[in-house]
């Protein structure tokens, strides 16, 4: 028995804050002081991106748990001193504690996980954990005392609705699959989260994996199915790892496999790697990619429960929704159906990112409103700078206003405002975003990655795009903005799949909500964000400038002279509005006009 | 089949249940866009153009291509909603679509004639079509190839590299080869209809609308102030660039249409407008033209000397006796001033000066012209305006006062207008000042009075006549006006154009009572997407132009001779050679150029990038030009669903996605097979055939005929011109290879007869021929003779020949294969297609005969197992269900009597039939992988319905018997199809021809259509139309120039009629004499066409039946079974 358990998150937002060496100190630490009796293990994401690499210290002896956040190897030496040695915890590094006395517990106030129960708490590559934590209960209890119409019944009544975007009750969705007569059908996992943004789904797969296996298990169970596909996106390679090890454990442990648990049910599951084409998201595409073609839509019907891979019935869900599956039916649909709004059940995960205190995940109830989200549990807009909007549903969402922000978070809700649920990306943007930039990227990532089937979307939204570059270049002419609402409108109704339906999204929602920025870059040709390089100039304000000369120091192009006695100044004809005047100058002397 | 209720547009109409949107309105009429649907594939969903209204729908557009109909759907295809988004989507596509759809020589030219066409029809030596394409716009070439001003030279991209295609000298050569021909080009005259139409004028206005309109059957009038037809071509154009000779030529051709000209009938003098409306004429075309010269309104105009160009040069025509000095000064810089100077010098002035108030380079004179001028030695004073007339007291002009001029600041519209230079006033020594400044109409002649037929026509300050733009009708209805009278003195080009319009719209106007705009056609232009400029043409090489050949100034001066003597043969051919053919091949049938018409598309609405990637002109006949495409995936579909090969496939994303093959290899680096489907299912021109010309494109007479490369009897399409095939098309209403498929020998096989064709012989060479081949057949005994007969020989000749070898009692006659056995397909196409299972076993069909792949992946599609026992073959194993292969025939061989055994010994399989019991012992000895053959075995016991696909090598094989005996022990001996290599293999042996020979026996050889090249024997005797070098040839005629009756491999028979003409004598003609000269008889055509159709009669009842089927116990050891010897030629060029 260990004095200590240390659990450092080992997710990929983890690792790129430089998890690894951490973990590498404390193994160092367990071999230069084994009097210390600690025990080392790894865990996923718990949600705190921003204060990652993430420790959290246990005593064994009296269970309680104190969480340490932005550990390095600098900070881990310094905790081995104070709070193993000594027994001080530090407070100030402490983000949250069995004690509820952590500097961040308010992140998890208005949360309530089932997605993310055990991320960041768990050892996503060890079953035991998993089963230590109720998992495979779910599983056990479909095999041995429900039939296939009882999960189908029980998921139904949950309410749980698909959590890939569109919102398609669960349920349904097995059930049409389930009547399909066919001797082959398939179970397929949409994990090809492709949303610039949004890490929901690789978080889960990093740190809960067999919680997706146990929902597609469950699901291949109701629906028919003996053979399944993860469709998991190539840059996600720790998430293919811990789901080959998930995988070979639950095989090992027969709840995979040929007739699993003992029973006449049997079911196997394949990774298939997707090469990061954003399409491949569709359900028609993925299914496309998985048979070894190009991933491009088609037209539906047949849908994919009549005729999917191969021509055989096919069930996808996203890994979000199979991750609710187990929980739905160990604890109950009735516990499942009490949260959220009346059609809108469960909860959401979303994933925080862009101008916010606390970016990370967070798992919420359906209805919450995103003001809370954002600035309960967030904590709001950094550098006292003010909210804009936030961008829901990633490339194919919208823009959402300050004055929409107490909607509640539910499919209708989002949908009625021109952004969608989607995926659950949230990227949040303060008064420095420039709108027509920001639907200019997005429609630009659309456009690269449209497959090039439908015309509208392959050439429309070029076309959008190109008007878009020239309203930000300065060279917008009247009647652009009706001509984008036009191409918008068409790409929107005269698209096959999702990605060209809704990639005019952040064009309406911005149009909108913020059509006056449009018309400020056309008609005043000013950028009232000052982001827009053809359309600003940076001025030294000769009064406040201290002629500190850092300015100068730190313009790449030398445009900037002045010394000691005379104020600085830009030469316009150099500059190329970098704007690293403006983020070194002490008293904010440089001005975007 | 479930009928359901739709209802499209507010009516009610029926549909089968199951189809959808898009054809159910297309069976009820409502025609429905489309781009990216084909008959032939599964629905795309990509053009989005086929959308419609669906009432209750989802969305606000349904693909109608995807949907399919349910009871009480209410459809509407013709909504302004649904318009304005099928517009878009085209608009979109073209904003992307970097083609030119014609030169931009045709759009320049205001007549819009088909210059590429007929530029064309020159390289080939075809002048007759040259000018039947000229003549569908221009009723003048001849005319025309001399005076034309040649906008279309202007925009010649040649100008890009080098310097413009001589056009309109090429014009100019047609027609006068065309002028001098005996078979003078005329064009289709429809019936007199009755309605008459007086037209006044008879310039190249008032001809050209007589002309177009006697083609529609108008009886015409037309009305003539001088004495002589021709206008302005022959009072306004000197002899030396227009000789009379010509243009009467040509205004004879339009007489000869039944054209009546009233001359010396001028319009309100000898006749007025209200007469001839009383005349109860339907329509009145008024091109009075521009004759009233313009004068400066200078200072002493009045004086004696002083005259009007156009009236100079008329009354030079006219033969009245003009008074020139010495100094004649003509003043102007356009046509008339340059042809008033030079008729000036012919007629005798020793100082002719232009004076002109601008630059050489706003001259609107052709530069030719000018040059010359200069060259006959009239002088041009430039930047030069003339401020008085001097005139001595007798009132005769003796100098003219000019005043330099500057060119100045570019005004509002961007011309420099010239400035005279104050005090730079000087005088020039004239006897005789010509003002050739312009020419007006003279409205004097219309009298607009109320109550007459004139009451509402009105006019402009520039004295011509207002007309709509588009319809060219006055505001008098009925009434149409056309030419300089409407344009202002113009050019002839653009006269003749308004006259060919106007005409358009008074035929639409007759025969439907509406005045409809004329139609302009949309164009694809590259220059809507992106300005040309020289450096996109560094890359094409210079070649020198042609100049025209013209009579020495010195001597030229001194007459009105013409002065331009015209190309020779091998000038025209080099020039025509120059055209870099800008325009698309695919201009005649194009999808997407058709719909940008029907919707009104402006190319350049959206502007934008668009993609610019070099054409892949790797392959020799299939050419592809990724800036045409529009992604619309029916190519890549046509090569996976139809013929199950993936060649092509989209690449990269977005914007960026294009068509191509893996690593843009050449498609003859793939496994293409060249078939082409690819390119029938391109709704643009972004996958073209090259057709065997040397230019294009331009459109051809078409006859149908059929392909004699293998025995599957595709029906196509040849295309031809003279009495060459251009080009071949599968024929979409066949029933024999449906929706018009065809493969690469139906597709290119002709180019090989036109390749390799051999001198033609006249018959009385023919009959010294025969004179030695009756020596030869004398000279061999008849044990030694045999006629070997080629596989594509028609019936008839296979006929004639039996009968010519039936004098040689013993000779052997038959294929110069050795068919061991009497087989032919037991089943036909139509019950192929109703198979639940295919098994293909010793044939490769992408090479043997394409076009059962159609079949079999339509099988496919219906779920049916697919089998394949042969050599490897990866192209065919991704679609099979079940895939064999093996070494050689042996193996196969092997294989299958391993099957039967398996049968016999697992399934206690029996069979009535005779020879079982000893076929029984004989199948003991062959071993069998049970696990390997149980699924495929299950699968033959379970077919009720399955096709067996093979071909005549298992005859020459021997494998055959093993085949019979497998299908007569499923109790399938109904179910084979053998095809063999030539369209009438099934026909040699139902002729009886199939037979051994041994060939050591045999010393002479006749050979009748064997395609050996030049691997005849030396002491052989061969009829065929191929080169060889084999002296002792009979030239016959080929397929395509020679009516034959075939049968093919579904046992239909099928009569192929003569596309082009050859030799002036048929086949079979030539095999009657043949005969009648080596048997002394009198056989004639009537008795033979008796004889051969009791053949025929006994082959047809023969065909449907079949014979019992018996375990065929042959004697066959491995040895005897050998690989294929399929020696079609155009193998080798693919």
């Amino acid at each position: 028995m260990s004095k200590y358990k240390v659990v450092v998150g080992m997710g990929s937002c983890g690792i790129a804050a430089g998890a690894h060496s951490v973990y590498e100190k404390v193994q160092e630490t367990i071999k230069n002081k084994p009097e210390l009796e600690i025990m080392l293990e790894e865990t996923g994401c718990i949600g705190m991106c921003y204060k990652e690499p993430l420790v959290e210290i246990e005593n064994v002896k009296t269970g309680k748990k104190f969480l340490y956040g932005g550990v390095d190897v600098k900070r881990w030496d310094k905790i081995v001193e104070e709070h193993l040695v000594k027994g001080e915890g530090i407070k100030k590094w402490m983000v949250k504690t069995s004690d509820k006395d952590g500097t961040e517990e308010d992140i998890f106030k208005k949360q309530f996980r089932i997605v993310l129960a055990r991320t960041g708490h768990i050892n996503p590559e060890s079953i035991e954990e998993y089963i230590d934590t109720d998992g495979y209960k779910a599983l056990k209890r479909v095999l041995r005392d429900m039939k296939r119409e009882d999960v189908i019944d029980e998921i139904k009544k949950s309410g749980l609705r698909g959590r890939g975007g569109a919102g398609f009750p669960t349920g349904l969705k097995w059930e049409f699959a389930s009547k399909e007569k066919n001797s082959k059908k398939y179970m397929v996992c949409n994990a090809d989260e492709g949303d610039p943004g949004a890490f929901m789904d690789r978080a889960v797969l990093e740190g809960d994996p067999h919680s997706v296996i146990e929902g597609m298990i469950i699901g291949a169970f109701a629906v028919g199915s003996d053979e399944g596909y993860i469709y998991c996106r190539a840059e996600y390679p720790l998430a293919i790892k811990r789901l080959t090890i998930a995988i070979e454990q639950a095989e090992k442990m027969n709840f995979l496999g040929d007739k699993i648990l003992g029973t006449e049910f049997s079911f196997y599951i394949t990774i298939k790697q997707g090469a990061g084409a954003f399409v491949c998201g569709e359900e028609t595409a993925l299914m496309s990619s998985i048979e070894g073609k190009r991933g491009m839509p088609r037209i539906r019907p047949p849908f994919p429960a009549q005729k999917g891979i191969w021509n055989k019935p096919t069930n996808i869900n996203n890994v979000e929704t199979y991750a609710n599956v187990a929980w739905i039916i160990h604890n109950g649909y009735e516990k499942f159906a009490k949260l959220g709004t009346e059609k809108s059940k469960g909860t959401k995960v979303f994933s925080l990112s862009g101008k916010i205190r606390k970016t990370g995940l967070v798992e919420v109830p359906m209805g919450i409103s995103l003001r809370e989200i954002i600035f309960d549990i967030a904590g709001g807009i950094p550098n006292n700078k003010k909210f804009k909007a936030v961008q829901m549903g990633g490339p194919s969402g919208g823009c959402i206003p300050e004055q929409l922000l107490d909607i509640p978070v539910d499919y209708d809700s989002l949908s009625s405002t021109g952004a969608i649920m989607g995926s659950g990306g949230m990227v949040v943007m303060d008064e420095d975003s420039c709108m027509v930039s920001i639907a200019k990227y997005f429609l630009n990532f659309t456009q690269n990655e449209s497959c090039g089937k439908c015309t509208f979307c392959r050439v429309g939204t070029k076309r959008m795009h190109e008007i878009l570059t020239r309203i930000t270049e300065g060279k917008g002419r009247e009647g652009d903005v009706e001509k984008l609402e036009e191409i918008a409108y068409m790409v929107a109704e005269s698209s096959l799949c999702g990605l060209g339906q809704t990639a005019p999204n952040p064009v309406l929602t911005t149009l909108k909500y913020f059509r006056n920025e449009y018309e400020a870059h056309i008609k005043d040709k000013k950028c009232p964000a000052g982001q827009c390089k053809d359309l600003i100039i940076l001025k030294i304000d000769k009064e406040k400038c201290i002629k500190c000369g850092l300015c100068a120091l730190n313009c790449p192009v030398d445009c900037i002279t002045g010394n000691k006695d005379t104020p600085y100044e830009i030469q316009q004809k150099k500059c190329i509005k970098c704007g690293s005047c403006k983020s070194v100058c002490p008293v904010k002397a440089v001005l975007v006009e | 089949m479930d009928k359901v209720k739709i209802y499209i547009n507010g009516k009610e109409f029926e549909a089968i249940k199951g189809t959808s949107v898009l054809n159910a309105c297309r069976e009820n009429g409502f025609e429905i866009p489309t781009l990216c649907y084909h008959e032939q594939l599964e629905p795309f969903g990509s053009c989005f153009l086929c959308t419609v209204e669906i009432e209750g729908g989802k969305k606000k557009y349904s693909l109608s291509c995807g949907t399919n109909v349910f009871n009480d759907m209410k459809i509407k295809t013709d909504t302004k909603e649904i318009w304005n988004q099928r517009k878009m989507a085209l608009e979109l596509l073209m904003s992307n679509h970097y083609a030119d759809c014609v030169g931009p020589c045709r759009i320049a030219c205001p007549s819009n004639i088909d210059i590429q066409g007929y530029i064309a029809a020159i390289a080939e030596g075809n002048y007759t079509k040259a000018i039947s394409i000229i003549k569908k716009d221009n009723p003048f070439p001849a005319v025309c190839g001399r005076v034309c001003t040649r906008p279309c030279e202007n925009e010649c991209r040649r100008n890009y590299i080098d310097s413009k295609v001589g056009i309109d000298y090429l014009k100019r050569y047609a027609a006068d080869k065309d002028l001098v021909s005996k078979h003078k080009y005329s064009a289709e005259q429809k019936k007199e209809n009755g309605k008459s139409i007086a037209i006044i004028g008879a310039g190249p206005s008032g001809l050209s609308a007589a002309y177009y309109l006697a083609l529609e059957g108008y009886s015409i009038d037309v009305f003539e102030q001088y004495s002589k037809p021709g206008g302005m071509l022959r009072y306004g154009i000197p002899k030396y660039r227009l000789p009379h000779d010509v243009l009467d030529a040509e205004i004879e051709s339009i007489i000869s249409l039944g054209v009546k000209i009233h001359t010396n009938k001028k319009l309100g003098m000898d006749f007025s407008l209200d007469d001839i409306r009383e005349k109860k004429y339907n329509a009145i075309y008024l091109a009075i033209g521009a004759h009233d010269c313009m004068f400066m309104g200078i200072e002493g105009e009045d004086a004696e000397g002083v005259y009007g160009g156009i009236d100079f040069l008329r009354e030079r025509v006219e033969g009245k006796n003009v008074k020139l000095g010495k100094n004649v000064i003509v003043i102007g810089g356009g046509n008339t001033a340059i042809d008033s100077a030079r008729v000036s010098v012919r007629s005798g002035a020793s100082n002719v000066t232009m004076v002109y108030r601008r630059t050489i380079k706003e001259m609107p004179a052709h530069e030719s012209e000018i040059e010359d001028a200069v060259e006959e030695g009239i002088k041009i004073d430039f930047l030069t305006n003339p401020i008085r007339v001097i005139k001595d007291s007798s009132c005769k002009v003796i100098k003219l006062e000019c005043i330099k001029m500057e060119i100045g600041v570019p005004d509002a519209s961007g011309r420099r207008s010239p400035k005279p230079i104050a005090g730079s006033e000087f005088t020039i020594d004239a006897d005789t000042v010509i003002f050739a400044i312009g020419q007006k109409s003279e409205l004097k002649c219309i009298e607009v009075k109320p109550g007459t037929a004139t009451e509402k026509l009105t006019f402009t300050k520039w004295h011509t006549i207002n007309t709509d733009e588009k319809t060219f009708q006055t505001d008098q209805s009925g009434i149409f006006a056309g030419g300089d009278f409407r344009r202002g003195s113009d050019t002839v080009i653009g006269s003749i154009a308004d006259g060919k319009k106007a005409a358009w719209v008074i035929n639409k106007y007759l025969v439907t009572g509406e005045v409809l705009d004329y139609p302009e056609e949309f164009y694809s232009k590259k220059d809507n997407l992106e300005k040309q400029k020289n450096e996109f043409y560094t890359k094409f090489e210079k070649i020198e132009k042609m100049n025209m050949p013209k009579v020495d100034a010195a001597k030229r001066k001194l007459s009105f001779e013409e002065v331009e003597k015209g190309f020779t043969d091998e000038m025209a051919k080099h020039e025509a050679g120059r055209c870099m053919e800008c325009g698309c091949k695919s201009v005649f049938d194009c999808e997407l150029k058709d719909n940008s018409n029907l919707y009104e598309v402006i190319q350049n609405t959206f502007g934008g990038a668009h993609k610019d990637i070099e054409p892949d002109n790797r392959h020799p006949y299939i050419f592809f030009e990724p800036n045409k495409c529009i992604n619309c995936g029916r190519c890549i579909r046509m090569c996976s669903e139809v013929v199950g090969l993936s060649i092509l496939g989209f690449i990269n994303r977005g914007f960026e996605t294009t068509i191509g093959t893996p690593f843009n290899k050449s498609l003859l680096d793939t496994d293409c097979i060249s078939c082409g489907l690819c390119y029938d299912a391109c709704p643009t021109g972004a996958i073209e055939i090259k057709k065997d010309t040397l230019k294009g494109p331009m459109q051809f007479t078409k006859k149908n005929s059929m392909c004699s490369y293998c025995s599957f009897g595709c029906e196509i399409i040849c295309e031809f011109m003279g009495d060459k095939i251009v080009s071949v098309a599968g024929n979409n209403s066949s029933d024999i290879n449906k929706f018009g498929n065809i493969c690469k020998y139906a597709r290119f096989g002709f180019r090989d007869i036109n390749e390799n064709l051999a001198e033609k012989m006249s018959f009385e060479k023919i009959k010294t021929k025969i004179d030695s081949l009756k020596k030869y057949l004398d000279s061999s005994s008849q044990e030694d003779l045999a006629f070997f007969i080629g596989e594509n020989v028609s019936l008839e000749e296979i006929f004639m020949l039996k009968k010519i070898a039936g004098n040689y009692k013993k000779s052997y006659i038959g294929s110069l294969k050795n068919y061991r056995f009497n087989a032919v397909s037991s089943t036909t196409l139509e019950n192929t297609r109703k198979s639940d299972a295919a098994i293909i076993i010793a044939i490769s069909p992408y090479d043997d005969v394409p076009m059962i792949m159609p079949e079999i992946m339509k099988l496919k599609k219906r779920e049916k197992p697919l089998s394949y026992i042969g050599f490897a073959d990866r192209r065919i194993k991704k679609n099979q269900d079940f895939y064999f292969d093996f070494k050689s025939y042996g193996k196969i061989n092997e294989f299958l009597n391993g099957l039967m055994n398996y049968f016999i010994k697992n399934k206690n399989m029996k069979s009535s039939l005779k020879n079982f019991d000893s076929f029984m012992n004989n199948m003991a000895e062959y071993k069998y992988d049970e696990v390997k053959i149980k699924e495929f075995a299950d699968m033959l016991l379970h077919s009720e319905n399955p096709v067996f696909i093979s071909s005549y090598n298992t005859l020459t094989s021997g494998l055959f018997p093993t085949i019979n005996n497998l299908l007569a022990l499923l109790n399938k001996s109904e179910n084979l199809l053998l095809f063999g290599e030539s369209a009438n293999s099934a026909g040699i042996i139902q002729m009886g021809l199939a037979k051994i020979y041994e060939s050591d026996k045999i010393k002479n050889r006749i050979y009748y259509n064997v395609a050996l090249g030049n691997k005849y024997e030396e002491e052989s005797f061969i009829f065929d139309f191929r080169k060889t070098n084999n002296r002792n040839i009979i030239r016959i005629n080929h397929n395509f120039a020679e009516r034959g009756t075939f049968i093919n491999a579904f046992n239909t028979i099928i009569k192929s009629e003569k596309v082009v003409n050859d030799l002036d004598y048929s086949n079979v003609f030539l095999l009657i004499e043949i005969y009648n000269a080596l048997t002394n008889e009198k056989y004639d055509y009537s008795k033979f066409e008796k004889d051969f159709s009791e053949e025929l009669n006994r082959i047809e009842e023969k065909s449907g039946e079949i014979s019992d089927t018996e375990f065929i116990l042959a004697d066959i050891t491995d040895g005897d079974i050998k690989g294929t010897d399929n020696n079609r030629n155009i193998k080798n060029f693919l």
